[in-house]
């Protein structure tokens, strides 16, 4: 079962300089139970996607579902109630927690909002198990953001996210902020978080290797539309889209003995008036210039994944 | 330019440092020692609080008022930059024997002035006072970091350019003010993957044709296995292990370097193989006594 699904989903913004097609066009799918990862570089529309699909922000056209639902149109106190069963967790702990709120009134708001449990002591018991969940002991329930280290807000804001019991997280860069030894500890916590309480996981990320360690399916993302998608192992050990190839080519891997190649010249394109055409086009090894110049390729089912490119058509 | 090279070039010797703060003093470098050679890319990584980055400071004395060197000294080519007066460091050190680039190069360019300018500026003060010849050099240092179309480069302002083409450019400054030592604090932390790697690869190459030396501080151990030939690990103000890049990376010795190795994505291939350090990175008010590490380390308990 889809857990959350997009139909040509678009997310447009009006600027200065003309229109920003953040997501431009996305028809995307997490499965129950697994960590979709989500890859690409500035400007391809991760982040929006993510934000998009919760319905942080409206999307201009296309449709969302959650649970098989159409949650396009949702608005007030329908859409408030979803909040419970689809949440967030954002790059910059720092940023999210309050800085006048102890750890405890992070838990409490959301419990009280969604009126969760009426009873204090079984709100304490859900609010202990939660935190030692996340390697935290009750005693942190009194402290204040400030007293807490980098991976200990994030933490926080992981249990604030899971103390509602939500199917369905967005995880947008948890760790980017957080030191490497942090980090690991981290995702080992919210695996262990997603088994326990039965969650599925998109998971934005500009670390490649980091996302190749967690991730089930892989999306990858380049100027607001997937270019391929499908089983992560799959697609790391044997890459189609040429952008997919030359971006694995370029992440330095933590082995001397390997080094970088730079596929990959000029800069990332901005999604300010992007082309009607392939976006990847003028970057790519294998144009074609009958077509690809021409069309926008559709995702289509190839190698038992998907792919968006006139090479495989 | 292919003399010396192998010799040290900076020398930092059992650097003491602390920072006189509200909540007590800070005691960020307990006694460090690092030696960069010329023509190496040495790496120093290790995370919040370990003292990289105010090694690097301190070095071009660029510290804030509230911070006390307590022992040791920081040669450069066998001078003591600690001893020097701060007209010396600004004439002769920064810039033109020492250049410095920072995760973020739009703090380090001028906005009102177009890139020619900038570069030129440095010619002028390093390389020659002949306006033409400043002129024709400044397209040779663009075009020597592989910048495209350097002529139109130069007469851009640097909001037009991208963080990747801001961060050539200030390497292309530092060339043209033919420094020997360069301090890279987490260069590529803010450009996109593909960006880095044409960014690492123009160190590369400009390794190889100049002899370049580097002090590359950095979290990213990807980039660090990339691009180094040593790597010195820092923890809380203290040394942890100095090792070639391949024995680092292969065959840790230190139980935190260990630690960290295996916590790295890409070295452990699944969740279930990454390692994890017990505690946290410890505060350097009152930090631990003698080895900083020991509370967490597995060997020690």
């Amino acid at each position: 079962m889809n857990i959350v699904e997009t139909e040509n989903l678009k997310k447009f913004f009006d600027s200065k300089k003309g229109t920003v097609k953040a997501v431009n066009d996305v028809s995307i799918n997490v499965i129950e139970g697994e960590t979709l990862g989500v890859v690409g570089e500035s400007g391809c529309g991760k982040t929006t996607l993510g934000r998009t699909i919760l319905k942080l922000i409206e999307p201009t056209s296309g449709k969302v579902y959650f649970k098989g639902k159409d949650i396009t149109s949702l608005k007030g106190e329908k859409l408030r109630r979803l909040r419970k069963d689809m949440n967030i967790v954002f790059q910059d702990p720092e940023g999210a927690l309050n800085p006048q709120m102890t750890v405890y009134d992070h838990l409490d708001r959301p419990l009280k909002i969604h009126k969760i449990v009426d009873n204090e002591d079984e709100k304490l018991r859900r609010m202990i198990d939660i935190l030692n969940t996340m390697g935290l002991k009750a005693e942190h329930l009194i402290r204040f953001p400030h007293e807490l280290s980098g991976g200990q807000k994030q933490r926080v804001c992981i249990a604030r996210a899971l103390c509602l019991e939500p199917d369905f997280l967005v995880l947008d860069e948890p760790t980017s902020a957080l030191d490497v030894s942090v980090q690991s500890k981290i995702l080992k916590l919210l695996d262990k978080a997603k088994r326990k309480f039965n969650l599925s996981y998109m998971f934005i990320s500009h670390n490649i290797n980091l996302v190749r360690a967690i991730s089930d399916r892989l999306a990858v993302m380049y100027l607001g539309k997937v270019v391929e998608i499908g089983d992560s192992s799959e697609i790391f050990h044997d890459p189609k889209h040429p952008y997919t190839k030359a971006l694995f080519e370029s992440v330095p891997v933590p082995d001397p003995d390997k080094k970088v190649k730079t596929p990959l010249t000029g800069d990332v394109p901005s999604p300010v008036n992007p082309p009607d055409h392939c976006a990847f086009a003028n970057r790519c090894k294998d144009m074609d210039d009958t077509i690809c110049n021409r069309e926008n390729p559709d995702l289509i089912e190839r190698y038992g994944r998907k792919i968006a490119c006139h090479k495989y058509r | 330019m292919a003399s010396n090279v192998g010799s040290p070039l900076l020398e930092i010797k059992d650097l003491e440092l602390e920072f006189i703060t509200e909540e007590g003093i800070v005691k960020a470098l307990d006694g460090i020692n690092i030696t960069v050679k010329k023509g190496e890319i040495h790496g120093l990584i290790g995370e919040t609080g370990c003292g990289k980055s105010v090694t690097s400071l301190a070095t071009l004395g660029l510290l804030d008022n509230n911070a006390r060197i307590r022992g040791g000294e920081i040669l450069y080519r066998g001078i003591n930059l600690l001893k020097l007066d701060e007209n010396t460091l600004r004439k002769k050190i920064r810039g033109n024997e020492i250049s410095m680039i920072f995760q973020n190069p739009s703090t380090s360019l001028n906005p009102v002035y177009n890139i020619g300018n900038q570069v030129r500026e440095s010619i002028l003060l390093y390389q020659t006072k002949d306006k033409m010849e400043a002129s024709r050099l400044v397209l040779s240092e663009l075009d020597r970091v592989k910048l495209p179309d350097p002529e139109d480069i130069s007469t851009k302002y640097p909001h037009e350019l991208s963080g990747g083409m801001k961060q050539r450019v200030m390497i292309a400054m530092m060339l043209a003010c033919k420094s020997n030592l360069l301090i890279a604090d987490e260069p590529t932390t803010a450009l996109d993957v593909s960006i880095q790697a044409q960014f690492l690869k123009v160190l590369e190459e400009l390794k190889e044709s100049e002899d370049l030396s580097i002090l590359y501080i950095t979290h990213d151990m990807a980039v660090v296995s990339e691009i180094c030939d040593v790597v010195t690990v820092m923890y809380g103000g203290q040394i942890a292990e100095t090792a070639p890049v391949d024995v680092l990376f292969k065959n840790p010795s230190h139980p935190y370097a260990k630690g960290l190795i295996y916590s790295v994505p890409g070295v452990m291939q699944s969740i279930e193989d990454f390692e994890t350090i017990p505690g946290t990175v410890p505060r350097l008010i009152n930090p631990p006594t003698g080895c900083r590490f020991h509370p967490r380390c597995e060997v020690c308990r």
